[in-house]
C-alpha cells in the first residue's frame, strides 16, 4: 500500500550525495569521490550529473551552500552541507531501504543466505 | 592539461547561461581536480575518461536546456495574460484618441483583428523576454557562484 504522507523516493544520485554530506561539508570533487566509494563504484557520477543534482537539491532545500574555503593547494572551492530537510529525506530513504531489506530477509532472498524456507507474507 | 581545460571550457558554453553562471566555475574546478587525480593515479588520461565525460555532459546539457525552457515557458505563460490586457487597453485608448474614418463590415473585423493581434505579439515577446531575465536571475541567485583559481 502506498503511504500518502511519505516523501517521494530519492534518485540514487541524490541519495548518495546526501550520504556523502551526512558527516561533514564537502566540495564538488570530494562529493564525487565519496559517492563512487560509498556505492562501491556502482554510482559513477560525472560533473554534469553532479552539478545538475546539486542545483535541484539546493532548490529543494536538501543542501545548502557552506561557503568557500582554500584547500591544501591554495585553491578556493565551494563547500556544501546537509540541511535538516536533507537529513530527514536521507533518513526517510534509509528507512525505505531497511523496510525493503526486512522483506527480502523475510522471504530469505538474500544472496548467499540460507535456502528459502516458507515465506511468510 | 591546458588543452583539456580549454576543451572543457568550450563544453561549458553549451549549458544554459544561468546554469553556467551559477555552476560553471565550480564545474571547471571539479574537472581540474578530477583530471589531475586521474593523471596522477594512472599516468595519463585515457579514452575511457573522455567518453564517460562526454556522455555525462551531453545528457546533462540536454537536461538543463529542457528544464530552463520549461521554467521559462511556464513563467511566460503566467505573465502573458496581464501583459496582453495592459497592451490591449493601451492600444484601444490610443486608437480611439487618434482621428479615424468610420469603419464597418470587413474593415471593422480587420481593425478588431489588428487590435487583438498586435497586443498578442507584443505580450508574447515581452513575457518571454521577462521570463528569461527572471529565471536566469533566480538560477544565479540559487547557485551563488564562482570559485577557484581556474
Amino acid at each position: 500500500m502506498t503511504d500518502i504522507g511519505a516523501p517521494e523516493p530519492l534518485t540514487p544520485a541524490v541519495f548518495h550525495i546526501l550520504l556523502a554530506l551526512a558527516n561533514d561539508e564537502k566540495h564538488g570533487y570530494e562529493i564525487m569521490k565519496a559517492v563512487r566509494q560509498d556505492s562501491g563504484g556502482a554510482v559513477k557520477m560525472g560533473n554534469g550529473t553532479l552539478y545538475g543534482s546539486l542545483k535541484r537539491m539546493l532548490a529543494d532545500g536538501l543542501i545548502a551552500d557552506a561557503g568557500e574555503r582554500a584547500g591544501s593547494d591554495d585553491t578556493r572551492r565551494k563547500y556544501y552541507r546537509l540541511t535538516d530537510a536533507g537529513r530527514e529525506a536521507m533518513y526517510a530513504e534509509i528507512r525505505r531501504y531497511r523496510d525493503t531489506l526486512e522483506s527480502v530477509r523475510r522471504y530469505a532472498l538474500l544472496p548467499g543466505g540460507p535456502p528459502a524456507e516458507k515465506a511468510t507474507p | 592539461m591546458k588543452n583539456a581545460l580549454q576543451f572543457y571550457r568550450l563544453l561549458l558554453t553549451l549549458y544554459p547561461r544561468a546554469f553556467r553562471a551559477a555552476f560553471g566555475a565550480q564545474m571547471l574546478q571539479t574537472f581540474l581536480d578530477q583530471y589531475a587525480d586521474v593523471e596522477a593515479s594512472e599516468g595519463a588520461v585515457g579514452l575511457a575518461f573522455w567518453l564517460f565525460l562526454l556522455a555525462d555532459e551531453a545528457r546533462s546539457i540536454a537536461e538543463q536546456h529542457r528544464r530552463a525552457s520549461a521554467a521559462r515557458l511556464a513563467l511566460a505563460a503566467a505573465l502573458f495574460l496581464p501583459l496582453f490586457a495592459v497592451f490591449y487597453a493601451a492600444l484601444v485608448r490610443v486608437s480611439l484618441a487618434l482621428p479615424h474614418p468610420p469603419v464597418s463590415g470587413a474593415g471593422f473585423l480587420l481593425a478588431l483583428a489588428g487590435l487583438l493581434l498586435l497586443p498578442g505579439i507584443l505580450g508574447a515577446v515581452v513575457s518571454y523576454t521577462l521570463a528569461g531575465v527572471v529565471t536566469a536571475g533566480l538560477a544565479v541567485a540559487r547557485g551563488t557562484g564562482g570559485i577557484g583559481r581556474a
